[in-house]
């Protein structure tokens, strides 16, 4: 008999202008891929690890290049490291109850400019670390400035 | 053991799974034991809250988002004056 272990879901971000308040969906429940990486490092920490583990992907980072998520991926390419979209502990991390799912939730304000947001990822450390989550943007965020916000939502169901 | 991908929404208590955030949303609203456990940030203050055995916080199905918004107990206390709150969080009206 096979077992299955699946974890996905999926990630969505909102892009609020600050002058106007206007808000851009760019992604919206976009299923995400798990990495192989991920699937290593889930192995580890649920069955294998004989010391303590690391702490959970609870970091979310994103990316202004065009990528193409892949299950080989280790790291997220381009990965932002400047102007309040570096990577960040998410702020909101909540489990439902008996069931398979949590989210990771973040609210990143931009301190200066960007072209295009395209696409988000999660880890388990604050840098480098297991990338176990990536996703594309459904689009781009297009042109932010400073204060403008990026909502990142990330919706993981494990089962 | 394989890994697959997979999505959809399971309930273990309930034998329940799909793939519609509306109906998801529904089923954990009409049964309480599923309520939200983890960490926030005041809304006011911005220190960390951890909750237990809150609510559960549909998801909005036209942002992805959960809108988690509480506050902290000593946020709290002030917006209530001097009253003293047992509660270690309160939930903010959104």
């Amino acid at each position: 008999m096979m077992s299955q272990f699946a974890s996905a879901g999926f990630c969505s971000a909102v892009v609020t202008k600050h002058k106007t308040g206007k808000q851009k969906v760019i992604a919206l429940f976009q299923h995400n891929l798990l990495t192989d990486a991920g699937k290593d490092w889930m192995h580890a920490q649920i069955y294998t690890n004989t010391s303590t583990g690391t702490r959970g992907a609870g970091f979310i980072a994103s990316t202004e290049s065009v990528i193409t998520p892949a299950v080989g991926n280790t790291t997220l390419t381009g990965e932002i490291v400047t102007n309040g979209l570096s990577r960040a502990d998410a702020v909101t991390k909540t489990h439902t109850a008996a069931s398979n799912s949590t989210l990771v939730e973040h609210t990143f304000t931009a301190t200066g400019s960007f072209t295009s947001v395209l696409a988000s990822a999660l880890f388990n450390a604050s840098s480098a670390g297991t990338m176990p989550h990536i996703a594309n943007f459904s689009t781009g965020s297009g042109t932010l400035v400073a204060n403008d916000t990026l909502k990142i939502s990330w919706t993981n169901n494990l089962s | 053991m394989a890994f697959v991908e997979g999505g959809a929404f399971k309930c273990s208590a309930h034998d329940f799974e799909t793939e519609s955030v509306v109906e998801w949303n529904e089923h954990c609203i009409d049964n309480p034991a599923h309520t939200e456990s983890g960490e926030t940030a005041c809304v006011r203050c911005g220190v960390k809250i951890y909750f237990t055995q809150l609510p559960y916080h549909p998801i909005d199905p036209n942002t992805g988002s959960k809108n988690i918004s509480l506050r902290c107990e000593e946020c709290d206390s002030k917006m209530m004056g001097t009253v003293q709150r047992s509660s270690t969080k309160q939930e903010v009206a959104t």
